[in-house]
Parts: structure tokens; C-alpha cells; sequence
């Protein structure tokens, strides 16, 4: 009886062990598939579509990890066509289009759009990427400018240019580079981090809610700062002298700007309070929920102020884009609806500009 | 409660678990009856109220019957206590269902008139699955009416009977011939029904989540947007044909799965449809469960092909009709309805015409019959656009733009299907093909190659599912 007990036991630990190994092989099949990652490497490396050096953040021309691709110039667009007016999108992640389906970014939905009325007229170029701050715009500007020659540049600067100066970003996040690859938690075995992910996504809400403060929390902690519902004014300070150079740059070049307000899930006075102000938190430890509201305040009135003083045309994404899960997908991040809207919001600007330019 | 929902995950195995703790068969029947009233209160527990109503109306009125019937009682007064339960579950559909399409329509043709109002607006909330436990309770009482079945002795069979959770709000619609004899009796499960239990599970999961569930934002997107081409509405209807497809067998092979593997047998619900050669045959491979209820106790009823004729074919149309209305509230499932009716009417016309066909195309026959599919293929995609549409203006711009716009073909829009449909149409033409596959995989492989392709199926069921939807036919 015992030695059947055993064997049965035996049986089924080798059927389980089938099954944890057939997963593991789908989840290397499927990161060759969609990210290029070799399915027999042992690190999980996800191809680097760009970096972060002494040249600033840049593309890296051709790259590609299965959802974004980047051309030629080191930009998540098509290739550039000499004849067409060009329209450079600067910005970070939100501008980037991480959340939507590919081809559903908003500088991509600006482009269609303005070539509705005139097919081939207008090239949009996302001269984005994730995580970029005005002083990285500012150090790559003049070489985007040389190669992409726009007549018209829409600035949609994110808030986190405001959240950390330089030199408290650059304490936390130290810049990566290409000897540290992104190495995966679990190791060697892909398939139990995204395991541990997916059980997380369909825990139950609660549980989830309790997960996220304790994110929040150790975000807090692993951030040794007491988060805060009022940025020192150095900050807006900083942001709106970057902010300045980056104008004075694009103007020299005789580029009109448009430039955009920040808008976010909650609403510029937080009407929609939900699970994402939690994910923000852990995102941003620095802030409150308030602290989350006044620095989004403060930082658009540094936007609307310095487009005010150089007479530039402003979009009020902030108060346009209605708040909520439709048309977005996180704090920040655009869904394809929300990118929709941002999209038409541009093209009527960028409408009226050619409008008031004779253009 | 949806079976891809974390909440079932906990749900299913804590009453498998208590199932087989349980030694006796009829402790056995009240905790799955008490299961079944959990599971269907999770959605709102007010209509666990609408449901034990029919229950116990429908219990009461057969009994009576019984008792009329043993004691050799007058038929008339059978005859008014099965019209006392069909008018009760009738009603309860009606207004539960029907009321605020009646009141839209009524109301808008007063308007039309400029007149007052003829319906108050209640905004009554769709109770779940209401159509499908009112069809198969009413189907009971019919049954016990006709002398096909003794009444149930016990309410706590009889209420089982309408609440199994597996079939309770997508079907299949059980007859009570079939089911209620598997809850009166001792079951015992056996080795080939938890194999083939797990088997229909992790099939129906695949089917839901990895091919229905993708689908769905892609078919949504077309039917949200205006101006679509030719192409583009081709691609819709083929890619709402295999969402709808998945979406509803999947929910079919789930609830089966876990019947099995409580020991209960339900009846098939689907066979290979997009196989059909006919709309006759369509009918009897498609929703067969409900397509089966329709003739057996609607069109029978009206006097089926008794009397010949039009009164055939108007028996077919109305039957379909109601068939229609029965998905939905809303005209789009009238005009999909009379579009089956039509369809079926048209090819019971023609059947001299295929007869001779058939016998003309000799030994090509088999190529007659892969012709006939693919077109009526055609006809079954029509149809669902007809089904899918959000109302008759699109339906009138589909329609325009498939027969009468010039067609621009960007292949880049059919990938989807060929990501999502085209592996679940191939597994089902090798089933379809006799070649066993299906059944050669749960029988002939070894247990270590079945497990790996279990796997599989359960890996793209997990990580590579769309984000969860509802199961189409719960709003039915």
C-alpha cells in the first residue's frame, strides 16, 4: 500500500514537473516571438530600444522588441519623407504611447488625422521616450532638430521633470548602461515572475488594495523621504528654467511650439479618486495625494506661463481629456481613446496655426 | 460569478470538495443546490427570488398535474394548470426580459402620434440567464403535461434540476428526461468522465480566453466604428462568427467539463456548425439544445409540417422569430431570426433542386458538399452580423458596403484571424474530418503528451488571453 502511495505520488510530481516545463518552453517561445529574446538564453535580456549614455537618452536606430520599433534616426516612427511638414512630438513615456496598441500612440492618431483633409501633406515624429525629463530634451534638442527639421514642435512635458530635480533623480536612478542588462527577478526560470504577476492581477480587490499600500509603503522606505503634499518651489524652479532653454532653443530654430498641458487619470482637482493613486504613490514616493495634485497645478501654471510670455499657442490637455479608466490607463498613461482625444486636440491646434501662419 | 473569474477558481473546488465529502447522493443534491443558489445569487441575490419563483410554480403546477393524471382527473383541468405555468414563466420572461423594449417601442410609436405615453419606464434590470431556466423549467411541466415524464417527488430534485450551476445561465437547456433522472438516482463518477471532464475544461477555456476573448476588443472596434469597407465588414462578420463561435461552445465545454466531473452527463450543445452543408442542418449543430426545445415544444406545437405548405413554412418563420427574439430585446435579433426563418423556408423550396444536384454530381459529390459550406458559411456570417450589429442603420450601412461598394483588400486587417480563428477552425475540421483528432488525443497518447498538450492550451488560456469578457449568451 505504501509503495503505490509513493509511486502515485511519484506519478504526479513527474506530471507536474511536465507541465512547469512545457510553460516554461511557451514562455521562451513567447519572448523570442514578441520581444526577440533568444529562447534558449539564460538571462532574460529584453532587447534595449534605447539608451541612456553621455550623448542623453536616445533611440537606438532599428531596434526593436516585438511591440515598439524605432527607425533609422532613433525615433518610434516611420521613416522620414524629405517633402512632408514635419511635426516633432517631444515629451516622455505618455508621448512615447507605452500603454496603447502600437499604431495607436497619439502622435501616430495626430498624423492620420491631419492627413485626412490633406493625404501625405503632414509627417509626425514621436521624438520621444519613456522616462525623459525636460533636461534630457534639452540635451538631445539641437541634434533632433538637425535631422528632423519639424515646423512645428508639440511639447507635452511630463511632471516627473518636476517631482525629482536632476540630482535627486539621478541618486535614485542611476543611469543604466549597457553592461547591466535588466536581469528578472526569478533568475533563470521566466515562467514564475509572470506567474506571480498574473495571480497578483486576479487576486481579489481587497487583497490587491492591501498589496499596493504595502508597495506605497516600502516605495516610501526604499526612497528615505517623507512624502510630501508641497514641492519646494526649487523644484518648479528648476523645471521652468529648463522649461525656458528648451523654448529658447526651439524658437532659434524657427520652430513654433505648442505646448500641452499635463493631464492624469484623477482630473486637475482629483474628481476621480481610485487604485491608481496607490500605483502612483509606489511610482512617485515623494508625494501625497495632494502632493500629487498641487504639483500637477503648479506645474502646468509653469507651462502656461512661459508659452503666456513667448506667445505660444497652448493646449489644455489638463482640463480637455476627461479624467477616468477610459481615457487612461494609469496615472498617466493614455489608452487609445485617451490618445484619440489628445490627437484631435493637437490636430484643431495645429489647424489653427497653419490657419494664423497662412501655412 | 464568471467561470473565468478568480472568484470561480475558489468557488469550483471547495464544492467539488464538499461534493465528495459528502457520502449520501441526496446530501449530495442540497449542496449542490445550495451551490447553485450561491452561485447565482453572486450576480444579485434579488433575483435568486425570480428563480425559486419559477421553481416553485413550476414544482407545484406538475405535481397537480401528476395527481390529475393518476387519479384519471378531467384533461381539461391539466390543460389549465400547464397554461397557469406557461402564462407564470411567460410572464416572468416578459416583463423581466421584454418590458423595456415593449415600452421604448410603445412609447416611441405614441410619441410618433403625439400621444401620452403608454407604458410607464421601470428600467428593469435583466435578470442573468433568465431565458434559459425559464425554457427548461416550462419544458418540464410540458413534459409531465404529455405524459413523457412523472412529476419529481422532491422539490430539492426539482429545484436542482432548474439551478445546476454548470448549464444554469448559458445552457445547454436541459430536458428533464435527460437530467432529472441523473439527480433521483446514485451517481457514480468514473475514471473516463473526470478525463474527459478535465478534457472539455481546459478545451473550453482555450476556446473562451484565447480565441473568443481575443477576438472581442477586434470585433468591437469594427462595430464601433462607421464608414467600414467591404473588406472590413467581411473580416468583422468572420471574426464575430469565430468570437461568438468560441465564446458560447467554450462556455458549453466548461459547464460540461464540470458537470462530469460531479458525475452528470449534459446533453451536447454543439457539432462542428460552421460544417453545415444547410440552414437545416445548421439548426441541428448550433445551439442544439435550444434548437431542439424550439421544435419540440414551439414548432410541434404550432403543427410543425403536419398540414403541408405555407402553414410549413409560416411555422418555420415564426418558429425562428421567436427563436430570435428570445436572444434579445432588440429588433436586430428579430430581423436575425426571420433571416434563419427565411433561410430555412428558401432551402426547404429547393431541396428538389439539391436532390437532383446531388445525384448529377456523382462522384463529385463530396466537392458539391465542401461547396455547400463554404457557402453557407457565407450565409451564417451574415446572419451574425445581422446578430452583432447595435442597430438596423448599421446594418443597412454593412450591408451597403459589402454588396455595393467597391472593396479595398488590406490584408493587414484579417491577421486576427488568422492568429485567433484559423487555429480553432483547423482543430475543428480535423475533428470534423473524422480523423478522431480530438479523441485519439484524450485516448490514444500517452498520459505524458497529453499533459504537455494540456499545457499548452492552458498557457495560452492564461497568459496570452485578452482581457476577460463576459460570456456572450449570459445577457440572453
Amino acid at each position: 500500500m505504501p509503495s503505490t502511495i509513493v509511486s502515485r505520488s511519484m506519478r504526479i510530481l513527474g506530471l507536474a514537473l511536465i507541465a512547469a516545463v512545457t510553460w516554461e518552453a511557451c514562455t521562451r517561445i513567447q519572448d523570442q516571438v514578441t520581444l526577440g529574446v533568444p529562447a534558449l538564453s539564460l538571462r532574460y535580456e529584453a532587447p534595449a530600444i534605447y539608451a541612456y549614455d553621455a550623448r542623453g537618452v536616445h533611440g537606438i536606430p532599428f531596434a526593436h522588441d516585438g511591440k515598439f520599433r524605432i527607425n533609422s534616426i532613433g525615433f518610434r516612427s516611420p521613416e522620414l519623407v524629405p517633402e512632408r511638414e514635419t511635426i516633432l512630438c517631444l515629451g516622455a513615456s505618455e508621448t512615447f504611447g507605452i500603454a496603447e496598441t502600437d499604431g495607436k500612440e497619439y502622435p501616430r492618431q495626430l498624423e492620420r488625422r491631419l492627413n485626412e483633409a490633406h493625404p501625405g501633406r503632414y509627417q509626425v515624429v514621436n521624438g520621444a521616450l519613456p522616462g525623459e525629463r525636460i533636461e534630457d530634451i534639452e540635451v538631445t534638442l539641437a541634434r533632433t532638430l538637425k535631422t528632423t527639421r519639424p515646423k512645428y514642435a508639440i511639447l507635452y512635458a511630463s511632471p516627473g521633470s518636476a517631482i525629482w530635480t536632476a540630482e535627486q533623480w539621478d541618486h535614485l536612478h542611476p543611469t543604466p548602461t549597457s553592461k547591466d542588462p535588466p536581469v528578472e527577478r526569478w533568475g533563470r526560470f521566466r515562467l514564475l515572475s509572470r506567474l506571480t504577476s498574473k495571480i497578483r492581477a486576479a487576486l481579489p480587490e481587497p487583497i490587491q488594495a492591501w498589496s499596493r499600500k504595502r508597495a506605497v509603503v516600502a516605495a516610501i522606505a526604499a526612497a528615505h523621504e517623507i512624502p510630501a503634499s508641497h514641492l519646494p518651489e526649487s523644484n518648479f524652479r528648476a523645471f521652468s528654467d529648463h522649461l525656458e532653454r528648451t523654448l529658447a532653443v526651439l524658437a532659434a530654430a524657427h520652430v513654433r511650439t505648442i505646448v500641452v498641458t499635463h493631464a492624469n487619470r484623477f482630473g486637475p482637482d482629483g474628481a476621480v479618486r481610485d487604485a491608481q493613486l496607490e500605483t502612483f504613490r509606489a511610482f512617485y514616493p515623494r508625494l501625497t495625494d495632494d502632493g500629487l495634485f498641487d504639483t500637477q497645478r503648479r506645474f502646468n501654471a509653469v507651462l502656461r506661463r512661459a508659452a503666456r510670455t513667448r506667445h505660444l499657442p497652448v493646449v489644455d490637455a489638463a482640463r480637455q481629456i476627461a479624467p477616468g479608466s477610459a481615457n487612461f490607463s494609469d496615472f498617466f498613461h493614455f489608452t487609445d481613446r485617451g490618445s484619440a482625444r489628445m490627437a484631435q486636440l493637437l490636430a484643431d491646434a495645429v489647424r489653427e496655426e497653419d490657419v494664423a501662419t497662412g501655412g | 460569478m464568471l467561470f473565468n473569474s478568480f472568484a470561480f477558481l475558489l468557488f469550483f473546488p471547495t464544492v467539488l470538495a464538499g461534493y465528495y465529502m459528502l457520502r449520501d447522493y441526496r446530501q449530495q443534491n442540497i449542496w449542490l443546490l445550495a451551490a447553485s443558489l450561491f452561485f447565482y445569487g453572486s450576480w444579485d441575490w434579488r433575483f435568486l427570488f425570480l428563480l425559486l419563483f419559477t421553481i416553485v410554480v413550476d414544482f407545484m403546477v406538475a405535481r397537480q398535474i401528476q395527481r390529475l393524471r393518476d387519479a384519471s382527473g378531467s384533461p381539461g383541468a391539466q390543460r389549465l394548470l400547464l397554461t397557469a405555468s406557461i402564462v407564470a414563466n411567460l410572464g416572468v420572461l416578459a416583463f423581466f426580459k421584454y418590458y423595456n423594449f415593449f415600452e421604448n417601442n410603445l412609447n416611441g410609436v405614441a410619441n410618433w402620434l403625439h400621444l401620452p405615453p403608454t407604458l410607464p419606464a421601470l428600467h428593469v434590470a435583466l435578470a442573468i440567464g433568465i431565458s434559459f431556466f425559464t425554457f427548461q423549467s416550462m419544458s418540464y411541466t410540458i413534459d409531465v403535461y404529455r405524459g413523457h415524464l412523472r412529476a419529481a417527488e422532491r422539490l430539492t430534485d426539482f429545484a436542482l434540476f432548474v439551478s445546476f450551476f454548470p448549464h444554469l445561465v448559458a445552457g445547454p437547456i436541459m430536458r428533464a428526461v435527460d437530467l432529472l433522472p441523473q439527480i433521483v438516482h446514485p451517481r457514480r463518477t468514473t475514471r473516463e468522465q473526470v478525463e474527459g471532464g478535465i478534457h472539455l475544461i481546459v478545451w473550453g477555456f482555450w476556446k473562451k480566453m484565447f480565441v473568443a476573448d481575443n477576438l472581442a476588443p477586434i470585433v468591437n472596434d469594427f462595430f464601433s466604428r462607421g464608414n467600414l469597407s467591404g473588406f472590413e465588414v467581411l473580416v468583422a462578420a468572420y471574426a464575430f462568427a469565430f468570437q461568438i463561435y468560441g465564446d458560447f461552445s467554450g462556455y458549453t465545454d466548461i459547464a460540461r467539463g464540470v458537470a462530469k466531473l460531479f458525475g452528470f452527463e449534459l446533453t451536447l450543445n454543439f457539432n462542428l456548425p460552421y460544417l453545415s452543408a444547410s440552414p437545416q442542418e445548421f439548426w441541428t449543430r448550433w445551439h442544439i439544445s435550444l434548437s431542439t426545445w424550439l421544435r419540440e415544444y414551439l414548432y410541434f406545437s404550432l403543427g410543425g409540417n403536419r398540414r403541408g405548405g405555407f402553414l410549413t413554412y409560416r411555422n418555420l418563420l415564426l418558429t425562428m422569430v421567436i427563436g430570435g427574439l428570445w436572444h434579445g430585446a432588440a429588433w436586430n435579433f428579430v430581423l436575425w431570426g426571420l433571416y434563419q426563418g427565411v433561410l430555412l423556408v428558401g432551402h426547404r423550396l429547393l431541396v428538389p433542386f439539391f436532390a437532383r444536384l446531388t445525384v448529377l454530381a456523382g462522384t463529385w459529390r463530396p466537392v458539391l458538399r465542401v461547396f455547400a459550406i463554404v457557402v453557407m458559411f457565407q450565409f451564417t456570417c451574415y446572419g451574425w452580423l445581422l446578430f452583432r450589429a447595435t442597430s438596423l442603420a448599421q446594418i443597412a450601412s454593412m450591408t451597403h458596403a459589402l454588396f455595393f461598394e467597391r472593396w479595398q483588400i488590406e490584408p493587414a486587417q484579417a491577421w486576427p484571424l488568422l492568429v485567433f480563428a484559423v487555429p480553432l477552425a483547423v482543430l475543428e475540421l480535423a475533428a470534423g474530418a473524422r480523423l478522431g483528432f480530438l479523441q485519439a488525443w484524450r485516448r490514444r497518447l500517452p498520459l505524458e503528451l497529453r499533459v504537455a498538450g494540456y499545457s499548452v492550451l492552458a498557457y495560452l488560456s492564461i497568459f496570452l488571453a485578452a482581457k476577460p469578457q463576459s460570456f456572450i449568451y449570459f445577457k440572453f
